[in-house]
């Protein structure tokens, strides 16, 4: 995604965009009136995550020269074992709602486990909304 | 001259009487029903709930200084100055250990302090003039059960004029409505008195008053810089679509619908208080703000 021709800000942009993206696969798994709607979604979602780390380039984050707008922490560069297990703990939490499909029990119990996850990492990794 | 004269004394004289009125110690006169005594059986346990509801903790808990729950100390930041909480815990020389049930109720309803002083509306009694006494007094209940905590009350550092507490007085007179009277469904209680919700998500005037026609319609400058969303009349985000369940579901886990998640002060809403309330009562809350939401 570090493509040489996007400036750090656009990078940042469309990482947003990215997780918004997410969001919405997120909702629409959740929504999905069948297993083969959710599992459309979750599909996509995971296909995302699998570029999640790609995303956040050095450089990218608050404070960063040509970021003018950005809620990325340090600890995302700082860290980068625990950004890594975060993404990591993501995608299995996918992947356990995707088996999950079809079975609402287990399905609403790996939702509350991904909500959590998404949730997780924003806590540790993303700072204040930016006016 | 003699008519400007009398002017003169007239300004001077009333000004008088204004600071004389203001620097007198409030003691106003409360009635505790038989049955809302916090000695009662089952108050205790009552507020236990109660104090989740309302949201005490958050204010009254040093998170970040790894203070002890209740015994304040927390720093809140508003564009008056900074404000610190007091300690809640029944120590009777800093905390509320010698207060009556009186003397509560005074100050969670009317802001008046142990000693007749005016309290700061950053104590949000401006929403608990509306909680019921019985509800006060469970608090009261609870906090009882806690360890005593010494610790002092740590000196505010609040900009002149505010700086003068006398001041308050005036202020209440000005901006503190009578307490509603109107028995309110279950979520409107919760939202207006006990949740205080208003605090935070409605824009406040130049002299820190809610902006009563613009409840919960977000502001700008929230507890700590924050900005506060609306939750009525949203226009940046997409509140107003949030069903019942997913804004219970948030006020339960700090999930929001498309999967983002509560931060800063709300997180700490969530997770100190609305979490812990029953689905009954998260359900009550979001009917509630939903019902602002359709016209």
């Amino acid at each position: 995604m570090a493509s040489a021709a996007l400036t750090p800000q656009q990078i940042v942009d469309e990482r947003v965009a990215g997780m918004k993206a997410l969001g919405g696969n997120m909702k629409g798994a959740r929504t999905a009136t069948d297993a083969a709607g959710a599992k459309a979604e979750i599909a996509k979602a995971i296909a995302f995550t699998e570029t999640m780390q790609s995303r956040f380039p050095k450089g990218t984050g608050i404070g960063d020269a040509g970021v003018t707008k950005s809620r990325a922490l340090p600890d995302i560069w700082t860290k980068p074992d625990q950004f890594k297990a975060a993404i990591e703990a993501l995608s299995s939490a996918l992947k356990t709602a995707d088996a999950a499909a079809g079975d609402q029990a287990k399905f609403d119990a790996a939702f509350g486990a991904l909500g959590k996850s998404c949730k997780g990492c924003h806590d540790q990794f993303r700072g204040p909304e930016v006016p | 001259m003699r008519l400007l004269r009398l002017a003169i004394i007239g300004v001077l004289v009333t000004g008088a009487l204004v600071l004389v009125w203001l620097s007198v110690p409030s003691n106003s006169p409360v009635i505790i029903p038989e049955a809302s005594s916090s000695r009662n059986p089952g108050m205790a346990e009552r507020g236990a709930y109660v104090v989740r509801a309302a949201g005490c903790i958050s204010c009254h808990w040093d998170r970040k200084g790894a203070g002890i729950a209740f015994a304040g100390g927390r720093a809140l930041a508003t564009p008056f100055g900074v404000f610190y909480s007091p300690n809640l815990t029944p120590d009777v020389e800093t905390g509320i250990g010698g207060w009556s049930d009186e003397d509560f109720v005074r100050a969670v309803t009317l802001g008046e302090g142990i000693h007749g002083e005016q309290l700061y509306p950053v104590f949000p009694y401006t929403s608990y003039s509306a909680i019921r006494v019985t509800d006060v007094l469970a608090i009261k209940a609870y906090l009882f059960t806690l360890k005593p905590v010494k610790a002092p009350r740590l000196d505010n550092t609040i900009s002149f004029p505010f700086s003068w507490r006398a001041l308050m007085k005036g202020w209440k007179l000005l901006f503190v409505d009578s307490p509603p009277t109107a028995a309110w469904p279950r979520g409107e209680y919760l939202v207006r008195a006990l949740g205080h919700c208003g605090q935070c998500h409605t824009p406040r005037n130049v002299f820190g008053a809610l902006d009563g026609g613009a409840h919960l319609q977000g502001n700008r400058s929230g507890p700590d810089g924050w900005r506060v969303p609306a939750l009525v009349g949203a226009t940046k985000s997409n509140f107003a679509d949030w069903s019942v369940e997913e804004i219970a579901e948030y006020l339960k886990s700090g999930v929001k619908p498309d999967f983002d998640s509560a931060q800063g002060p709300m997180a700490e809403v969530i997770e100190d208080n609305t979490k812990h309330l029953t689905s009954e009562d998260r359900r009550a809350i979001a009917l509630y703000l939903k019902s602002l939401n359709q016209h």
